[in-house]
Order: structure tokens, then sequence, then C-alpha cells
């Protein structure tokens, strides 16, 4: 068991990161031709859908413009910042890393439960679901802010004493097993399997518009967290995906900033000063009380 | 209601695991596994900062707190003294195996075996463990060290 125990020099780590990320992304190109083709067969193949597939990509390319060039310094130096904070000493192994990858998903599960639920996230993430079709070039659709959200959700497990460029690659290993699950072509896997870890079925569920199936199964690798804090729903009824009001748009610049200009309009429309910071901070499915109608307080749940 | 306790539930599991799981990671290590097969345990001190090659480096190891307070050469655990030489010295007490040991040397420049001073002034050269600087006096709960390789510095206050 020394292979477990044997310490990984940070560098080499994060040249498998930028391996398995770089090949993912291209394989997952071969693979959205194999679906393409599906949809030939399938007569579902239209201008709308390529449309969708290539703005898709532009999001993408503005996500990593803004990740990388932006975001990256003020992740890195907020990063370094926590580890003066760590807690317990923890040494990079296979071991160590594993767990870590764990643990990076137990927070991104409330990371991803956060961008649901709270509406300023929302904003961002509503990006990554305004798609109405399901396909692996969804998984790259994101929103401008959506490296944000990351940096608060992963800081504690700095503070507890992972090295941040260990937290990074287990956050980029949960987010690669994730763009694999952007797919309609792979049913359900055996049941052992759509049991414990998140799969094609269970992310269909995630981004389905029907009543059961939103807010649910937010996990990244793990589905289990979804089991326990009671988010779950299963694969039943055909999924219809998308948001529950659609943007019906190709155009990326709509697409990119459809969420920021929601919410402004609730924010303005929103009468007061608690119903405006209710539009921000509220569930995106509260909506402000007519002007004129409101009532002193504002209405219990 | 309920759902707000249930999402406080949940959090704090969370938490829990996120401290389960750190704990866990922190006792995965390789150096907790070659501790257990590390067969040459003991002390090793790294005596740095020796002004010249006269006479010997003269250390006293304690496991008592009192006998490392009063500097009691009867009461030491281990006892050493080895030639001098400028720069720095790597001295082992291999069969100091348990601890925590206080370290207390001084440089017997004109070797009469006696820490030379006048009117309370050293004259020679001397360093304790876990000191920070030339008039620290660390208690033994601060100059404690455990096993492996500890460096202490020999101040000179003379020059």
């Amino acid at each position: 068991m020394d292979f477990l125990l044997t310490p990984i020099p940070l560098p080499q780590l994060t040249d498998f990161e930028t391996w398995v990320n770089d090949w993912v992304f291209v394989l997952s190109f071969a693979f959205l031709g194999v679906e393409l083709v599906r949809y030939a067969v399938q007569k579902r193949l239209n201008w709308s859908l390529l449309g969708d597939t290539i703005s898709n990509y532009i999001t993408f390319a503005g996500f990593i413009v803004l990740n990388y060039i932006v975001l990256g310094v003020f992740y890195l130096a907020a990063y370094f910042y926590f580890q003066q904070f760590a807690l317990f000493d923890i040494e990079t192994n296979l071991a160590t890393v594993a767990i870590c990858i764990v643990l990076a998903d137990l927070a991104y599960y409330w990371e991803h439960r956060f961008t649901h639920r709270v509406n300023v996230a929302w904003a961002t993430h509503t990006v990554h679901h305004s798609s109405p079709h399901f396909n692996i070039s969804v998984a790259n659709r994101f929103g401008p802010m959506d490296g944000v959200w990351p940096i608060f959700f992963h800081a504690p497990l700095i503070v507890a004493g992972f090295d941040p460029l260990v937290v990074l690659f287990a956050e980029i290993m949960v987010q690669t097993y994730q763009t694999i699950l952007h797919t309609e072509v792979i049913g359900k896997l055996p049941r052992p399997f759509e049991f414990f870890f998140n799969t094609p079925s269970h992310h269909r569920v995630h981004h389905g518009s029907n009543a059961q199936y939103l807010d649910k199964n937010y996990g990244g690798v793990f589905i289990i967290w979804d089991r326990m804090f009671g988010t779950f729903a299963k694969e039943e009824e055909p999924v219809v995906y998308g948001l529950v009001r659609p943007i019906n748009s190709v155009n990326p610049v709509v697409i990119w900033f459809h969420g920021f200009t929601r919410l402004g309009a609730k924010v303005a429309h929103a009468p007061g000063l608690f119903s405006k910071l209710r539009a921000i901070l509220g569930p995106p499915e509260w909506e402000p009380p007519e002007r004129g109608t409101r009532q002193r307080f504002a209405p219990a749940e | 209601m309920l759902s707000t306790i249930r999402l406080f539930v949940s959090l704090t599991v969370s938490f829990f695991i996120l401290a389960a799981g750190a704990w866990a990671a922190s006792t995965l290590s390789s150096h907790a596994a070659a501790e257990n097969t590390n067969v040459s345990a003991g002390l090793t001190l790294q005596v740095t900062d020796i002004r010249n090659d006269k006479g010997k480096i003269i250390v006293l190891v304690f496991d008592d707190a009192a006998a490392f307070q009063s500097d009691d050469v009867n009461k030491a655990v281990a006892y050493q003294e080895v030639n001098a030489a400028q720069g720095t010295l790597e001295i082992d007490f291999a069969n100091l195996t348990e601890g925590p040991y206080a370290v207390s040397l001084f440089h017997d420049e004109n070797g009469d075996y006696d820490f030379n001073m006048v009117d309370g002034y050293p004259l020679e050269g001397y360093g304790i463990s876990g000191a920070s600087g030339p008039l620290d006096e660390p208690d033994f709960q601060k100059a404690a060290v455990t096993l492996g390789t500890v460096t202490i510095r020999v101040f000179y206050l003379d020059s």
C-alpha cells in the first residue's frame, strides 16, 4: 500500500490535470459528432439545435477568457490566503487526493444547490440550464460569473488543510466527470452504480423543467449527497430540458446575460428595500408582490 | 419550517464529514509510515554558528524540568563533548529514544570544562534548544524537543 502514501509532487498533479482536461475536451468533440449523427437519424437535427451548439462553445470561450485571465489570479490569491489558516497538516498523496475529491464533491453539492436557490447566483448558473437540448456541448455552456461561487464553497477545504492546488485539482476532476454526463445517448447504468454515482440519467433529471425534476440531483460525482439531503429524483417521465421560462434564443449575448437582465428587472420591479433584497437573495421562483398591493411585511412562505 | 430544519441538519452533517475527512487525510502521510520502520531513531543535533575550532562543544541533555532549570550535570540523561569545528557540527544521541528532551550546550574554548563568565556575562558561546535568540532562556516546556534532527545555534556575546 506504499504507493497510496508516496508523496506526489504538485507539478505532476497539475500536469495530469491539464492532460485530463484537454483530452476530455478533444474527445467530447468526437462524441458530439456521434450525437449529431443520432439527432440526424432521429430527424431532430435543425438550425436551432446547431445554433444552440455553436453558442454553447461561444459561452465557453467567454468563460475561459474571464476565468483564466481575470478570475484565475483572484482565485489563486484567495486560495493561498486561506492556506495560512490550515487546521490539519495534510500531505499530498493518492490517498489524501482521493479524500479531497470526495470532500470537493460535497462542497460542490452545496455550491450547486446555492447557485440554484439564491437568485443572484442563479443569474449566472441559469446560462447552463437555458439550453432546450441535452448533449455534450451543453456541458461547456457556462455563465460569466460561474467561476466566482466555487471559491467560497471550496475555501473550507483549504482551511481544513488541503493544499490549494490539490483542491483546485479536485474541483476540476469533479467538473470533468460531469462533462461526460451531458448526453441522451447513455440510458441507465447498472443499479449499484446509479445508487452511488451521478449518471447521465440523474443529470438529465437535473436539467429538467418538469415540476418534479426542479431543484433535484445537485451532486457532482456522487449522487449519495442528494439521497442524504433529500434532493434526489429518479428519471421516470421523459425530461423536458431547459428553463421553466425558456429564453427562446440561440444568440450568445442573450444566453450569457439573460440571467442578469431578469434579475435586474425583478429587483427594479420589487417595491421597497426588503423585497428588493429578497429578489436578490431569495429563490428564483419568488416573485415580488405587485406595486400598490404590497403589504407591510413580506408574505410568509 | 421543516425544510429549514432539514437544511440545517444537512449542513451540520456536511461540516462533520469535512472535518472527519480532513482529519483522516492528516493521518495518511508517508512520514508516519516511515516513522514506524525507522530503526535509526534518536536525537540528532545540528549545532550551528560555531565561531572557531578551539576547545570543545559540551552538550547536556535533560528529560527533567528541574534538572534543566538548574543545569545540573549529575541529573542529565546524556552528556557529550565533541571537538569544536568552525561552522556546523552534527552530534548524535542514538540511544535517546523517548523524550521530550531539553538541550543545553556551550563552547568550551579554553578547555577548562567550565562555562566561563565575568559578572554574570558569558565569555563563551552557548545554545539552548527552542531559544529564539541569545537573551531567550526558555523553560523546559518551550525548550522541549522530540526525536529527529534539532538545530541549535551557538551565541557569543563577547564578540
